[in-house]
């Protein structure tokens, strides 16, 4: 992924989370807008910082915000 | 030794391990103090005993610190230290603040006067004259390894070395301040005793870990250099902002509450690298060094270390819990294990590997030296152990059941008792170290297959 | 394809550390909030939404220009991103100068103490990256400049998940 793909990524992610915020409330508010949190992180991490080119570390990222952003919309629904 | 001026670590071994004597010896009077709690009340009291034991504690850590300072510097930067006159001038002025200090305690002389008479704080009590005495040696030894580091090859091992040694020196600056108020009293001691024991001392600790585990392993120094940067940016990144886990009831604002428990938790991280970096590099090590009892002490300290700060820490550093177990008999066990695991058993590690060479006596004997780590380790686990049951058992009481404090004192009498059994071990156990460092000469068995370095 | 973390191990630590505060900053603010749900509902309805979001988007494109600037030319990519940091910090203020003005501080309720906790040291973290980024850019050294965007873009991944969580969940 360039940094250009990346960001253009970043900029619809963000655009869906707002969108979100205007159309939908309660669970699914919070799924998307956290969900759309941890496919940012995931993009940043990728292309700005490297990741992409280590799979290996990059499962590994992937695993400990997959677990964060789960932690979070657990405590944010309950 | 390569180096005939490393011989100026001698004199503060000497010194420190005497001071080592002092302050055990003053815990076995405190430990009975706890179980018969008259004892010499009226000669030494209670809060006398327990600053001389806590002061000779960081006054002969700090010595043995600036001992393996004279002794690996040299071996490092590969020249002579720039000045040894400097050194004994430096020592001569650390020996004469201590006896000052242990005089003004005892007899309690020059009462209220400001600049000969104690201050009345918990820590960092020394009468004004000793705190500057301390900062005009402080500043000596400084130039004095700086310039010798200076003149020399720069390795990581040194440039750690030298900003904790740096660092610590500047953070005393704040035992000077001595605000009327007690919170803000509070708050700038920790300035000093926090970022001491929590931030530089751990960059001396990992230094003086990575050198003996580059003598005794024979891992590369790249290897070992990796590690000591990552353990020390662990070290400062919990370490500075885990001050706030002393601010949660002192006055200061509630979101130290949460810096405090966040930042704090994770000064487990560099503690459990330094152990993991000691067992890597042994597991790694190539070479098979006869002096056993250093690599023992070595990792007997990453062990102890982990456990005694990271882990005990941990235990009461969230202030969800602090709340009830604040100034408990946790703390105590908490206190004693991690003081022992890291410090103590860091200057004793670096002491059992450059005493025979100091002394030109190898091989040299490990039996007793090995015993003593086995029955002082064993003391204070014991010791750890007991205060923390007592400690549980005390919170429950006090802090849930509400029950007075002398009420729940008497509860403890079994713990205490119990404790002052342990102490006793630990002091026999001091008294052996120093004995295998000071007399025997010969080795009492064989010594082992030494492959050719 | 190597199996080392890309660039300087010490910023690989830094960054795990961050996310582990960071991380744990907002745990522990959504689990206070169970405690007091109507109460952060309230109180998140002071904070300025609309200018957080554009920050998000000033950031993310901050990060798109330093990215640029690690595999081209320096300046004419570093001094927009440093322009757009300082855009961040900006609409930041008005933000916290407006809650001020409103007699709002860490201690009026258990939300603000986080948010401003949260949000007062990721705005550090985007002032400490200017001044990395401006210094690492000025040597001129790539590996140099590379830990300097590697800090910047540690800010924006600890930005995207903070902002949910503070300004919408």
């Amino acid at each position: 992924m360039s940094p250009t793909r990346a960001w253009t990524w970043l900029l619809g992610l963000s655009a869906a989370s707002t969108l979100a915020g205007q159309g939908l409330s309660g669970p699914l508010l919070t799924l998307t807008v956290l969900g759309a949190s941890f496919w940012k992180a995931r993009v940043i991490l990728a292309a700005y910082l490297g990741l992409q080119r280590v799979p290996g570390w990059q499962r590994v990222f992937d695993l400990g915000l997959a677990a964060l952003t789960a932690v979070l919309i657990v405590l944010a629904l309950a | 030794m390569k180096y005939q001026s490393q011989k100026v670590a001698l004199g503060f071994f000497a010194v420190a391990l005497a001071l080592f004597a002092v302050q055990v010896t003053l815990g076995l009077v405190l430990g009975w103090i706890y179980v018969e709690p008259n004892f010499l009340s009226g000669l030494v009291p209670f809060n006398i005993a327990r600053m001389l034991h806590t002061n000779s504690l960081i006054v002969w850590l700090l010595l043995g610190f600036f001992g393996s300072a004279y002794y690996l510097v040299p071996e490092e930067a590969e020249r002579e230290i720039y000045s040894t006159k400097l050194a004994w001038l430096q020592l001569a002025i650390f020996v004469l603040g201590t006896a000052g200090v242990v005089v003004t305690y005892l007899f309690n002389l020059f009462d209220g006067n400001w600049l000969l008479g104690n201050e009345g704080r918990e820590f960092l009590e020394q009468p004004r004259w000793v705190k500057a005495g301390i900062v005009v040696a402080a500043l000596i030894f400084l130039y004095n390894i700086s310039m010798t580091v200076l003149s020399g090859k720069k390795t990581a091992i040194t440039n750690i070395l030298l900003t904790g040694l740096w660092g610590l020196a500047l953070l005393f600056l704040f035992a000077f301040v001595n605000p009327e108020n007690l919170g803000l009293d509070k708050m700038y001691w920790w300035y000093v005793v926090h970022l001491w024991v929590e931030g530089t001392w751990e960059l001396v600790m990992a230094s003086i870990l990575a050198f003996l585990m580059l003598k005794l392993t024979g891992v590369d120094r790249e290897v070992v250099e990796k590690w000591l940067y990552i353990i020390a940016a662990l070290a400062l990144f919990s370490g500075i902002l885990g001050t706030g886990h002393h601010y949660y009831w002192i006055g200061t604002p509630g979101y130290w509450q949460w810096i405090g428990s966040v930042f704090s938790s994770l000064e487990v991280a560099p503690f459990f690298s330094m152990m993991a970096f000691a067992f890597v590099m042994v597991w790694k090590g190539r070479r098979d060094h006869p002096n056993k009892a250093a690599l023992l002490w070595s990792l007997g300290c990453a062990t102890l270390a982990f456990f005694g700060a990271g882990v005990w820490g941990f235990l009461h550093t969230l202030h969800g819990v602090n709340y009830y177990t604040h100034g408990t008999q946790i703390t105590a066990a908490h206190g004693h294990l991690a003081f022992y695991g890291a410090y103590v058993c860091l200057n004793l590690a670096l002491m059992s590997y450059a005493l025979p060479h100091l002394r030109g006596r190898d091989p040299y004997n490990q039996v007793l030296n090995m015993a003593s780590f086995w029955l002082m380790s064993g003391g204070v686990v014991f010791m750890t152990f007991v205060l923390t049951f007592a400690g549980t058992v005390q919170t429950h009481l006090q802090r849930v059941m509400g029950m007075s404090y002398m009420e729940v004192q008497d509860q403890l009498w079994i713990f205490y008792a119990m404790r002052f059994g342990a102490g006793v071990a630990v002091v026999l156990g001091a008294v052996l170290f120093i004995w295998a460092m000071a007399f025997p000469s010969r080795e009492i068995i064989e010594p082992g297959q030494v492959p050719a370095e | 394809m190597s199996r080392d973390l890309p660039g300087e191990p010490l910023i690989w630590v830094l960054i795990l550390s961050e996310l582990a505060v960071f991380g744990a900053g907002l745990v522990a603010f959504l689990a206070v909030r169970l405690t007091d749900p109507a109460g952060f509902l309230e109180a998140q309805s002071h904070l300025h939404r609309l200018s957080a979001g554009i920050n998000t988007l000033v950031l993310v494109t901050s990060g798109w220009f330093v990215a640029r600037a690690t595999q081209g030319r320096i300046w004419p990519n570093l001094l927009p991103a440093l322009a757009l940091g300082a855009v961040f910090l900006g609409l930041k203020l008005v933000e916290w100068a407006d809650l001020a003005s409103r007699g709002i501080s860490t201690e009026t309720h258990a939300f603000f103490t986080f948010s401003y906790l949260l949000t007062g040291f990721h705005a550090a973290h985007v002032l400490a990256g200017m001044v990395l980024l401006a210094v690492t850019g000025a040597t001129g050294s790539r590996p140099a400049l590379e830990a300097g965007a590697a800090f910047w873009h540690m800010v924006d991944l600890v930005w995207v998940l903070l902002f949910p969580v503070v300004y919408l969940v």
